[in-house]
């Protein structure tokens, strides 16, 4: 209980620093004014958010942001907004328009950190029909902004979205499919669809503590849009999604070697490694704690029969005896409660999570490769300006060095080839190319630092996320164990009452 | 039954005179040292330690040491053994309390392997005789007994107590107590051994298989009863206690495990997670361990005395079986004496067919000879009170032949005999009087037969005076009804007072059983609220973990 009070004075107090700072950024109040109609309370969330961001993603106004508070969640502008230039791979960074860029230019030495619990809430599993041939679950989504219905296809569709948008982000990973589910047919089952809505809860919490994640057009427009699942709307939607697809191939295509590591990602992937490696163990050893505790429940079970067995032998004591099988059998399925929700969800907590530091992973490798991409582009213009070098100042020395280019040159006077003609077209060509190639390499570097400092970040908010993701899980997980330990322990008093009431005789 | 012992004592197996007196004068006790400490240390006696010790050569046992008030001696678990089986003797009708069981081999070979494991065991055995040794003080017969004191006596060696009386004195077989301490309280001191010989080799032995015509409906209850809870304890409620425990041993494994995963987490974190992963770590830790406590405390106070009573059930068979067995010798000498009675009236009135023979034969010379049936006059049934000299003197002759005669006759008897109880009478020379009884009386049932029994019985006696041998049997007979008669009349109330001995002990054992029950699962309970109270330190730790969170909240 003290513990809310004092959040929620947090939370005001953050309103209150906001207020001031918002009024240098025409955003923040177009923003507040969007949403002053729908709840006052909704924009304590965002509010923090753009508190804790102070300078570095609010102040700085790029495209995505400002349409996202522009679209006031119509899907019809948002649409349009997809439609995106020609797609160079070098230039992709283009894609994650708020991160990359706006970090670099405002240069922001405050650390940004992760957006406060937004509260988005996925409830109320319902399943629905889409007319004609198939049935699909839905999930009500209750956020500060509205509350829809959607179907765990949109959520796929926000994952692809996002992550071929935000290249350089971590973005969560989705639920598994489950196929045996679908197999089986028990997609529908109570467990299944729970399961579902916990992970997709995951899912939602993670994109809206992400700070840029949590603003993408994308997010609001699943968060808000009424017309999301119409049929144009959809269809535009597929649209996008196939088109994704290719970037993403053409993104995967190169598998060279990264030259210069990079000590600051070395460092992180060797964290991540280490942290997928102890998550992996806690899960392997709290599934098995787990399935000892299930194994437990049921000798209790079958302890507490036999004791009922012992009650209608002892016909002196048979009440007593029973209210005591019965707290057993009580703890018992108290027992199984417990492991069949607190240590499951925590161990499910644990599973997602190392599904996230695939997702993590994903990225960085990406990461890599834009690196790469700069190294490579690096080398090549060193090759083309050193080729031009030799072009220009031909030295024995070279040509004692190059038998081929000897060879070539030979050649060519055998042939009668006008050698110095040749020789200055080359050079004007490879002038070219050596701008052509330093243009690139700039960009590409452009590109690889901003994706490195916004993976950087990234890492931040996923150390921070973390934090907060693992002290909601414990924090749940303690409670559950605490209650289930103390209502437990409750029974086994009430019944040693119930005991103690026994008459006995002396002899 | 009530007129000869005291209304309250029923143990008819009291041998020793000075203690049933003191018995029945209501103070029970012996007044020996030992009794004293018990009274001042408030009845509980204490096994205060356990010795490895050697007897000199290559063996070793554990001695446990007994303390009662400043009185302390040891003795080994054998000797606890002899000192059970020696109560079960002088008390037949008594639920004697169990000790632990004795190991077997394979768990010897196990032990062997592991110091830790020995120690635990002779920890429960230390308990468990404890109890053992509490159980027998307070029950009200063991517990006055002086044999029982003298097991906690310090210097006095225990074969010694074996060999001396009561225990010394007291018959092998449970079956003659009765009969033995009848005879000596109404015969002569020089007339005990032989009275109780003689009436032991025509006192049937029952067998526990017997089947009893008139069974005694309280106890077919308790029997059944007793057996009915003894398959439950024993292959339901002890069978799934212990696998429960198996079960929170393994977990606590799992425990220790996983609190140190969480460590090894801890370290690769930073800050407050590290600081809350490792107290979940610790937390867990902790579920090892109360997890452990959990488990020894419910070996001690659930499972130990469910094993104990699984071994009560056991006792109680027995006492039941002792009771079963007195109630069929009862039945078995009814039989036997209706088989001497007929038997009698046979030979009677064979002596009767052939005095009538004879007479008719003298009258076919003399023409008047009376028949008369002066056998009758020796049974005092007869109204004749006849005047044949030579008949009325032929029993006391007889009489001293009596034994000798059935002894001889016995090995003629024997082969030709197929009898099923052969091998589970107890003695020899029993089992040929019976069957021969048997053979007779079926031989005799006839009359046509009567003539070729008598001869074939005749044949069997070098003595070719067939009136002779006649007389002789007809004594015999009549002795031997005379004994069954007594024997029958002191083992009916003997069963009447083994009935009410044991109907008492059920009684007992059944309060004291509804007390122990009530106290094992409270013990039970609150062993568990204990455990869950402590197992993740709920307050402590709870709050601490709150504190951590709250701080976290400003990142």
């Amino acid at each position: 209980m003290e513990e809310t009070d004092e959040y929620d004075s947090v939370q005001w107090d953050i309103h209150d620093a906001t207020t001031t700072t918002d009024h240098n950024n025409p955003l923040s109040n177009n923003q507040q004014a969007d949403t002053a109609t729908i709840d006052p309370l909704s924009d304590i969330a965002d509010s923090m958010t753009t508190a804790m961001n102070l300078n570095s993603t609010f102040e700085s106004q790029d495209n995505s942001a400002t349409s996202t508070s522009n679209l006031n969640n119509s899907f019809s502008t948002t649409s349009y907004n997809l439609d995106r230039p020609m797609y160079n791979p070098y230039i992709e960074s283009q894609l994650a328009p708020t991160s990359l860029h706006n970090n670099a230019s405002t240069g922001s030495s405050r650390s940004p950190s992760i957006v406060k619990d937004r509260k988005i809430r996925v409830s109320d599993p319902e399943k629905e029909s889409d007319g004609h041939q198939s049935t699909y679950m839905s999930y009500l989504i209750t956020s500060d902004i509205a509350s829809v219905r959607r179907r765990f296809q949109d959520f796929v569709w926000l994952y692809n979205v996002l992550t071929a948008n935000y290249p350089a982000c971590f973005v969560p990973s989705l639920p598994e499919k489950h196929r045996m589910e679908y197999v089986r047919g028990d997609r529908f089952a109570e467990e299944f669809v729970e399961k579902r809505r916990a992970s997709l809860q995951t899912f939602i919490e993670r994109i809206g503590r992400h700070p840029i994640l949590s603003k993408a057009q994308y997010f609001e427009m699943f968060l808000s849009s009424p017309q999301f699942n119409d049929t144009s709307a959809r269809a535009l939607r597929e649209q996008q999604e196939t088109m994704l697809d290719s970037i993403s191939d053409s993104v995967l295509n190169a598998f060279s070697k990264i030259k210069k590591p990079d000590e600051r990602f070395v460092h992180m992937k060797e964290q991540l490694d280490k942290l997928e490696e102890n998550l992996t163990l806690l899960e392997k050893t709290l599934n098995r704690t787990n399935k000892r505790q299930d194994d437990l429940h049921l000798d209790y079970k079958e302890f507490s029969a036999s004791m009922q067995g012992l009650a209608h032998l002892e016909s002196g004591i048979t009440v007593p005896i029973l209210r005591f099988a019965e707290t057993i059998g009580e703890y018992s399925k108290l027992l199984k409660t417990h492991s069949d929700t607190a240590e499951v969800d925590w161990a499910s907590e644990i599973h997602e999570y190392l599904a996230y530091c695939t997702a993590v992973k994903i990225v960085l490798k990406l990461r890599d490769q834009k690196q790469v991409d700069f190294e490579e582009l690096t080398e090549y213009l060193a090759v083309t300006e050193k080729e031009r070098e030799r072009t220009m100042y031909p030295t024995m020395m070279d040509r004692g060095l190059n038998i081929t280019g000897y060879l070539t040159d030979k050649l060519q006077e055998v042939r009668g080839v006008d050698s110095e003609k040749m020789r200055r077209e080359k050079i004007l060509k490879l002038d070219m190319r050596i701008r052509e190639l330093q243009e690139a390499t700039q960009q590409s570097k452009e590109v690889s630092t901003s994706f490195s400092d916004q993976v950087e970040k990234e890492f931040q908010y996923f150390e921070q996320s973390r934090t907060v993701e693992i002290k909601d899980a414990l924090a749940s997980y303690t409670d559950a164990k605490c209650n289930f330990f103390s209502k437990s322990a409750a029974d086994w008093k009430d019944v040693i009452n119930t005991l103690e009431a026994i008459e006995v005789e002396d002899d | 039954m009530t007129d000869f012992e005291g209304s309250t004592d029923f143990n008819a197996f009291a041998n020793d005179p000075d203690f049933s007196s003191k018995k029945s004068t209501g103070t029970m006790k012996c007044g020996c040292a030992v009794e004293r400490a018990l009274r001042r240390q408030g009845n509980f006696i204490y096994i205060t330690g356990a010795q490895k010790q050697s007897d000199g050569g290559s063996n070793s046992y554990v001695a446990y040491n007994i303390r009662v008030g400043d009185i302390e001696t040891r003795r080994r678990y054998s000797e606890f053994e002899s000192l059970r089986k020696s109560l079960i003797r002088l008390y037949p009708t008594v639920i004697v309390p169990p000790i632990p069981e004795k190991h077997s081999i394979t768990d010897y070979a196990a032990i062997q392997k592991s110091v830790k494991d020995d120690v635990v065991m002779i920890e429960k055995r230390k308990r468990m005789l404890q109890t053992f040794l509490n159980r027998t003080l307070n029950h009200n017969k063991l517990g006055a007994e002086h044999v029982f004191h003298r097991f906690l006596e310090s210097g006095v060696s225990w074969s010694e107590v074996l060999h001396s009386p009561p225990l010394s004195t007291l018959p092998k077989n449970p079956m003659h107590v009765a009969l033995t301490q009848r005879s000596e309280s109404q015969g002569g001191d020089g007339t005990v051994q032989t009275t109780s010989s003689s009436s032991s080799s025509l006192i049937p032995m029952p067998s526990a298989s017997h089947t009893l015509r008139n069974p005694d409906s309280r106890f077919v209850e308790s029997e059944a009863f007793t057996n009915k809870a003894a398959h439950h304890m024993s292959s339901s409620v002890d069978k799934t206690q212990r696998r429960v425990i198996r079960r929170l041993g393994e977990l606590a494994n799992d425990y220790a495990e996983l609190g140190a995963v969480y460590n090894g987490f801890s370290l690769n974190e930073s800050g407050q997670l590290a600081n809350a992963i490792e107290k979940v770590g610790q937390a867990v830790d902790s579920s090892y361990t109360s997890t452990g406590q959990l488990i020894s405390s419910l070996e001690a106070e659930f499972s130990e005395p469910i094993q104990e009573y699984a071994q009560f059930t056991q006792t109680i068979k027995q006492v039941l079986k002792h009771r079963h067995m007195k109630h069929a010798q009862v039945e078995m000498i009814f039989d036997s004496l209706e088989n001497k009675k007929l038997q009698l009236e046979s030979l009677v009135r064979i002596e009767a067919e052939a005095k009538r023979l004879e007479e008719a034969m003298n009258s076919g010379r003399q023409s008047s000879y009376h028949s008369n049936s002066y056998d009758r006059a020796e049974t005092n049934h007869s109204p004749h009170d006849d005047e044949n000299n030579q008949d009325t003197q032929a029993p006391s002759e007889n009489e001293e032949n009596a034994s000798e005669v059935g002894n001889i006759e016995n090995p003629e008897v024997d082969p030709e005999a197929e009898n099923p109880y052969a091998s589970v009478y107890p003695t020899g020379a029993n089992a040929a009087a019976l069957r021969a009884s048997r053979q007779r009386s079926k031989r005799w049932s006839g009359p046509t037969k009567i003539f070729s029994a008598v001869s074939h019985t005749l044949h069997g006696i070098i003595d070719v005076d067939p009136e002779a041998t006649r007389r002789n049997q007809i004594g015999k007979t009549k002795d031997a009804v005379a004994q069954l008669e007594q024997a029958l009349q002191i083992t009916r109330k003997d069963l009447v007072d083994v009935s009410a001995d044991t109907q008492a002990d059920l009684d007992r054992f059944q309060r004291q059983k509804i007390r122990d029950l009530r106290d094992m699962l409270i013990a039970y309970a609150k062993v568990h609220v204990k455990y869950c109270e402590k197992v993740w330190f709920c307050r402590v730790f709870g709050h601490y973990l709150t504190q951590i969170f709250n701080s976290m909240l400003f990142l």
